[in-house]
């Protein structure tokens, strides 16, 4: 049987295993968020630097520009999406009844829809 | 895999204690700790973010609970965790564009990564103090 394909189809994050999914896509995505993270982490960690003595005018005038507002959103999207990846990590390799790590997920899965909609609400509550 | 049935006679070590690690498997793992971890410190943050943001009294009460010596220590503790996982997952980055993926390479950014955090821990506890 030969595979007359010039190129190999087999490879790439559309093609399907035995689970019927496979990693690639998760291993992309983990990358992906991960820069997005470490990016606004480092910006934090200058932010905290710089404003030595922080004041309530200057941590609020933060988060007041719309542009900032939109890529802190970028980043719990970008959070929720790199935590996931990493919980069901974590569960597939340590919780091997199929109940319990199910359960486990789900609830972790829960628990980060609320985050994200709590840190939305934060950025156009104040 | 999933299920264990009575042909699995693999030994079984789990006295963790009796096994020795290399530094990578050390680096590692806590890489793992620390992002768990961090995933418990998601609404800690979320909540102090909130509070502070909320009014300038509130801001202020939190500026206030933040030179008691227990919060500084909660703090140094929770960022010293985000600051490893980071430089873990830079090292991780790394090794996934082949820089320091040799055995000598990996060890030599293990302590890399040790020695970083130190700096920074000490670094943080000046800012904090």
């Amino acid at each position: 049987m030969v595979n007359n394909n010039l190129y190999n189809s087999s490879y790439g994050s559309n093609s399907k295993g035995a689970m019927g999914y496979n990693g690639v896509k998760d291993w992309l995505v983990q990358r992906k968020t991960a820069v997005v993270l470490g990016l606004y982490f480092v910006y934090m960690l200058y932010f905290f630097a710089t404003n030595n003595n922080l004041s309530y005018q200057a941590w609020h005038e933060l988060f007041q520009p719309i542009y900032f507002k939109v890529i802190t959103i970028i980043v719990l999207i970008s959070l929720i999406k790199h935590v996931w990846i990493g919980l069901w990590t974590i569960a597939t390799d340590y919780l091997h009844n199929l109940l319990i790590r199910s359960l486990f997920l789900f609830l972790c899965k829960i628990l980060l829809i609320i985050y994200l909609i709590w840190g939305i609400y934060i950025l156009f509550a104040n | 895999m999933q299920k264990k049935d009575k042909s699995d006679l693999r030994p079984v070590n789990l006295a963790l204690y009796t096994i020795k690690f290399p530094i990578t498997a050390i680096i590692s793992i806590i890489h793992r700790i620390s992002g768990f971890f961090l995933f418990l410190c998601i609404p800690i943050f979320l909540y102090y973010w909130q509070y502070s943001l909320s009014s300038y009294n509130n801001f202020i009460k939190i500026k206030s609970c933040l030179n008691t010596n227990i919060c500084k220590f909660v703090l140094l503790i929770i960022i010293l965790g985000l600051f490893y996982h980071f430089i873990a997952g830079i090292r991780h980055l790394l090794m996934d564009k082949h820089i320091g993926d040799s055995k000598s390479s990996a060890i030599f950014s293990s302590y890399f990564v040790i020695i970083l955090n130190i700096v920074f821990a000490i670094i943080l506890g000046i800012y904090l103090w």
